[in-house]
């Protein structure tokens, strides 16, 4: 039998938990209902959009926390959010359409962990933590990298630990279209800026294996470095060796080792501020 | 008056964009039970056995359909009238399933939930059996297409169409240039938002009803008669508002398998595929592989072109036989080529079946052509616009296939007006740029057809009259497919008689009531239906004068029609009076019916002009702006005239860089089966779109107008990929030209020898 | 399109202003329910998986795709369809704008457009042509182009400015 409920606030959601039986948590619900797919026959769907203590964005405090019931466009349109760490800005922003965007949560976007998903890199960077209760209730917290889906935790929060990410970040996708376009490749970067080189360089990649992976060689060739052509390019040229070391021989593997070269210069160009076509890019393609 | 030129807005375009339109699917039908089909998982399979017995113990399952008990008639889903010349190799439900999506069986049930369910649980044993998925093992399976009992035997070719006019080979010799060209286009899909849909009732006198997306009633009747095998006088088809076609509901699907389901049960049936049914088991644009050789005197003549093209038509004849054909009549209509030997076929592979797409294989034409024309442009370092108008038909061309006049060509203008207007010589001339982002224009012309003649009895009836109070119904085949051909037919009656449109009662199209065309197909509905409407029109207008010269005691030709009335120098009489004046008489109020039997086939012409930006890191194509410029004779509505234009161009861009049905060459499954899967052109994807139009008149076409409908898509994937040919001096020839395919071409040049930085 | 599981419920839903308790299966799509359930025919399911946006309707006066709402998640919520926009026989200046200026052809989009354009225009009252296409990219077009989609609700924005109000019924053509 399939049955639903609406928890109206987390002591209710923590009842239900305690309660031991199986529940299959649903926000949005965006991607559970795309065409063709089969909800379970037994199951509890436990709606999470109907609790307050789910949703909304607190940056004031040094942690930023997130609800898990807040939809891409809320993220999207958050203005702490976008002056503290606005990869995460970014990635709600072209995460599907607009009719996506005003469904689709953070916590699904976690607990779905498709390979493609928009906010994972840029959350993974942050170094964000997932906050639950797992199946009889208890609370439990624990790393997003270190988060796999099935162990049935229902998502309640997710933190960014400040010291996690650094003042600048960016976040940028590539796929079919400009727009409801899913991505082929994505990168998440976060740094600093010290004597106008950046520092604290972190790069993550998605779309490229099952999981986002750090690029840790690219991020090196720029750290504490001057954007001069020759820098830039070997920043470029140490993208395509990690595409070449994640996906060998993968037939999309030649057409990514030349375009995460493009997505490359995007990142950096919006990590600063610049335009994709800012002289400092020219010369290195 | 003041109705033929006027932006006027769909005269059923308020029910539409406030929702309150009843597509097939939308309104309310009491007792309406409804069929799902089970599609083959394979590309090629027997069905060994299938066990109906879970399906049929699900509630509200009212019985479940295969080959075993359905009739097993072959029949074409493409024929047009009854006892058509064409392979009838399709069965509702084919013991061999020759296709992925092919039809396996339909479960009927009292919802469609659990419709959809019990089809889940059919359990069905395949045999499969080897798949031909590439042209080289088609073209090796070879043969006569039926057996000699007259059974299909799915050999190949399918079809064959050959043109020789000329001396080929001494063109050839005499060329300062010859350039040979490989073009290979993608299988489309057509993408109209509603997917197919039919209803089907028992009538009270015993016959079939059905409510038909189509765009040919009497296209449904005969292929739902041959597929059931009874007699169209037993089917009555309706035509529905149709939520887009382009093509893809021009042969029926859906429509003899919801008609058997309500003659066999005696329900009301619906059946509405999904969208994924829609890619996989529907129709697409047909793939074609094409060779063209191209002989270039100095002056930049075109001596003589030699071509071949292959056609994969799928696993279906359908109307795919049709295409070589097709092609080869397109191709010959916009240069005036003294030597040309064409060598086309149509092949069977046990893929999604081809049908109708928007210009029925002159897309794939002109890709050819025109991607062709160009590379042998740079090849002979001569202007794009230049070279075309050099060759391009001028009025009263004469083409060399069929001898037909092309009557007022405009192709030249649409190009000088064209280059002009987008400042071709100075873009072209422009540096595509060094760095990153490179930018490049390009152009290609075409040409369209005007209706079916000489192929057919290309006639249609339409009967105009007068009614009680004072509007005039107008009846005729009409089958808009929602780009407001009902508009324009209208606003062609309202100009002659004088009237508005509310004034026009337009009938849609219903066997029962309308006389027999041949449906929208061909780019026929304003120059064949319009014509004949504006002819009914004039009989009618004849009509109405003599009977208000008697009751305004006035000379029939001082009458005239305008403002709702009849006017006689200083007197006049509201139409709406007259039909009352007349019935008070006793008089029979006037009506009109005219047969239009066209003679000619004139050329639509058309130059595209796009200029793109092309990021040589990512692969991906920006089209940044874009000129279209039409011969359309003369546009009925200019509005509806530039919409049809800008819809062409959005599926002409997808063509271009998007759009691919995908299918795997090992396994035959469709790729690009959902719209997550199969990428168009979105509202942020799309330039803004200017329109030029040529109106010079068309002498056989109502008010000098010309087709423009499948033109609208024609030139734009040439002009498109043009423009990244020219911006990366690249020879990208595969269509589409997706990002991988883009930065392999620049991989690929920087490694050729001698290339800078070649390693 | 697909099949749901579970059995009927009551649910309480608020459509277009009224009240309303709908038998219904709650796991349904909220799109399934509109139109099978209460005949609101006006969205169009064109795809069931939140790709073409003919079944965008306004939830708390935000456009979502009401094939990827269940039934049970609409609870609570105002819905607000195409039926709802204008009142039956009059046009909004929005679907004015769209009829006039030539952006509908087939009509099957055009409901989930009016509703998309709707949910920008209260979000932001002078989008730039950018804004209108990013806003639209939800709702697949096959006839139009979306040059004259864009142009009219370019004009509605305008018109509204002008007004400095809501959108006003005006009657229809």
């Amino acid at each position: 039998m399939l049955s639903h409920c609406r928890p109206e606030d987390l002591d209710a959601l923590h009842r239900l938990m305690s309660a031991g039986g199986p529940v299959l948590p649903v926000a949005g619900g965006t991607d559970l209902l795309v065409a063709g797919r089969e909800l379970p026959r037994q199951a509890v769907l436990v709606d999470l959009s109907a609790m307050p203590e789910l949703q909304g964005i607190d940056t004031q405090a040094r942690d930023i926390r997130i609800g898990a019931a807040t939809t891409s466009a809320a993220l999207e349109a958050s203005a702490g959010l976008a002056a503290r760490f606005p990869a995460l800005v970014q990635a709600a922003s072209e995460c599907g359409s607009v009719q996506i965007r005003n469904r689709a949560t953070i916590a699904g976007n976690i607990a779905n962990a498709a390979a493609a998903a928009d906010l994972i890199p840029p959350l993974l960077l942050a170094g964000a933590r997932v906050e639950g209760l797992l199946p009889g209730g208890t609370s439990h917290a624990l790393p997003l990298e270190d988060y796999r889906t099935g162990t049935g935790l229902v998502i309640t929060a997710v933190t960014l630990p400040a010291g996690g990410f650094e003042p600048l970040s960016a976040y940028v996708k590539l796929g079919p279209r400009r727009d409801l376009t899913i991505a082929r490749l994505n990168l998440a970067a976060t740094a600093r800026l010290e004597r106008g080189w950046l520092a604290g360089l972190r790069i993550i990649a998605g779309a490229i294996g099952p999981r986002p992976i750090p690029l840790a060689r690219a991020a090196a060739a720029l750290e504490g470095q001057a954007l001069t052509p020759d820098n830039l390019r070997g920043f470029l040229d140490a993208l395509s060796a990690e595409v070449d070391a994640a996906i060998p021989g993968r037939a999309s593997q030649a057409w990514k080792r030349q375009a995460i070269r493009g997505l490359g210069i995007d990142l950096l160009a919006r990590l600063l501020g610049l335009s994709n076509r800012d002289p400092i890019f020219e010369g290195v393609c | 008056m003041g109705q033929v030129g006027a932006r006027a807005s769909l005269i059923d375009g308020a029910v539409k964009v406030s929702g309150r339109l009843h597509f097939t699917s939308d309104g309310p039908m009491p007792g309406l039970a409804h069929g799902a089909l089970l599609l083959s998982p394979h590309a090629h399979a027997r069905i060994v056995s299938l066990d109906a017995g879970a399906a049929l113990a699900q509630p509200g399952v009212i019985g479940v359909w295969w080959h075993e008990n359905t009739p097993q008639n072959g029949y074409n889903s493409a024929i047009w009238v009854e006892d058509q010349q064409l392979l009838a190799d399709e069965r509702m439900f084919p013991p061999v399933l020759r296709h992925v999506g092919d039809r396996v069986a339909v479960v009927l049930a009292e919802t469609a939930a659990q419709a959809r369910a019990a089809a889940l649980l059919l359990d069905v044993r395949y045999q499969q059996l080897p798949p031909i998925l590439s042209h080289a093992a088609a073209l090796a399976h070879l043969g006569p297409t039926t057996d000699a009992g007259g059974a299909p035997s799915f050999r190949n070719p399918v079809q064959t169409a050959e043109l020789d006019h000329g001396d080929v080979e001494a063109g050839l010799a005499a060329a300062a240039h010859v350039s040979r060209i490989r073009v290979r286009t993608p299988r489309s899909h057509h993408c109209a938002i509603e997917t197919h849909a039919c209803r089907a009732w028992p009538e009270a006198d015993g016959r079939i009803a059905i409510l038909s997306p189509c765009q040919s009633v009497f296209a449904v009747q005969a292929v739902v008669a041959q597929a059931l095998g009874i007699g169209a006088e037993r089917l009555h088809v309706i035509k529905a508002p149709i939520g887009g076609s382009f093509g893809g509901k021009a042969e029926p699907i859906l429509d003899p398998v919801c008609a058997f389901l309500a003659l066999q049960t005696g329900r009301a049936v619906q059946m509405e595929l999904s969208r994924h049914e829609t890619f996989i088991a529907t129709r697409t644009r047909s793939a074609i592989d094409g060779q063209m050789t191209i002989a270039l005197a100095a002056d930049g003549r075109i001596l003589a072109r030699d071509v071949d093209v292959t056609v994969d038509i799928g696993a279906y004849c359908t109307g795919g036989g049709y295409l070589p054909g097709s092609m080869l009549q397109r191709m010959v209509r916009l240069y005036a080529v003294p030597a040309e030997r064409y060598r086309g076929r149509a092949i069977y592979t046990n893929t999604l079946p081809s049908g109708a797409f928007r210009g029925y294989g002159s897309p794939q034409i002109h890709a050819l052509g025109e991607i062709a024309l160009d590379l042998a442009a740079r090849d002979a370092d001569f202007d794009p616009v230049a070279l075309r108008l050099r060759n391009v038909v001028g009025p009263g061309a004469i083409d060399p296939w069929q001898h037909l006049d092309l009557g007022n060509a405009r192709g030249g203008d649409c190009l000088r007006r064209g280059a002009a207007a987008f400042g071709w010589e100075a873009r072209r001339a422009a540096p595509a740029g060094q760095g990153r982002f490179r930018r490049g224009v390009g152009v290609a012309a075409a040409t369209h057809i005007n209706g079916c003649f000489p192929g057919e009895d290309e006639a249609t009836t339409a009967t105009l009259g007068l009614m009680p109070d004072g509007r005039v119904s107008l009846i005729c085949a009409l089958h808009d497919l929602g780009c407001g051909s009902d508009t324009t037919i209208a606003q062609i009656a309202a100009e002659v008689l004088g009237l508005q449109l509310p004034d026009i009662a337009v009938t849609t199209a219903d066997t029962d009531t309308c006389h027999y065309d041949l449906g929208t197909r061909a780019s026929r509905m304003t120059y064949i239906v319009g014509e004949a409407v504006r002819q009914t029109a004039e009989a009618l207008a004849t009509d109405l004068r003599g009977a208000a010269a008697l009751a305004l005691n006035a000379a029939p030709d001082t009458v005239i029609l305008a403002d709702g009335r009849a006017v006689a120098e200083d007197h006049a009489i509201a139409l709406a009076d007259l039909a009352r004046w007349l019935t008070g008489r006793g008089t029979a109020l006037p009506q009109a019916t005219r047969t239009h039997r066209a003679t000619a086939n004139p050329g639509s012409y058309a130059a595209h002009f796009a200029e793109v930006e092309v990021d040589t890191l990512t692969g991906r194509v920006q089209v940044t702006d874009y000129l279209a410029v039409h011969d359309v004779g003369r546009a009925i509505n200019p509005m509806l005239v530039e919409g049809q234009i800008h819809g062409g161009i959005q599926i002409g861009i997808g063509y271009a860089l998007y759009e691919d049905v995908a299918i795997d060459p090992r396994t035959g499954k469709v790729g690009g089966d959902s719209f997550a899967r199969y990428t168009i052109a979105n509202a942020p994807e799309m330039p803004s779109i200017r329109v030029l139009l040529v109106e010079e008149g068309e002498p056989t076409g109502p008010f000098g107008a010309k087709a423009l409908g499948e033109i609208a898509t024609i030139p734009v994937a040439p002009a498109v990929v043009n423009a990244v040919n020219h911006a990366l001096a690249a020879r990208l020839t595969d269509l589409p030209l997706s990002p991988e395919r883009v930065v392999q071409a620049l991989v690929d040049r920087a490694r050729a020898p001698g290339a800078p930085g070649a390693p | 399109m697909t099949g749901a599981r579970g059995t009927d419920a009551t649910l309480r839903l608020r459509v277009n202003g009224a009240a309303l308790d709908v038998r219904a299966n709650p796991f349904d799509r909220l799109s399934h329910i509109l139109r099978n359930d209460l005949q609101l025919t006006g969205l169009k399911e064109g795809c069931c998986e939140g790709e073409c946006g003919a079944c965008t309707v306004l939830m708390d006066g935000r456009p979502v795709a009401s094939c990827l709402v269940m039934g049970f998640q609409a609870e609570g919520a105002e819905i607000t369809t195409v039926e709802g926009i204008a009142p039956p026989g009059t046009l909004s200046g929005l679907q004015a704008a769209l009829l006039s200026l030539g952006a509908v052809q087939c009509g099957y989009c055009t409901p989930g457009i009016v509703m998309a354009a709707e949910g920008l225009l209260r979000a932001d009252p002078a989008p730039d042509h950018a804004a209108i296409r990013h806003a639209l990219a939800g709702n697949i077009c096959r006839c139009t182009g979306f040059d004259y989609i864009v142009e009219a609700v370019a004009a509605e924005a305008s018109r509204r400015a002008a007004l400095a109000t809501g959108p006003d019924p005006v009657p229809a053509c």
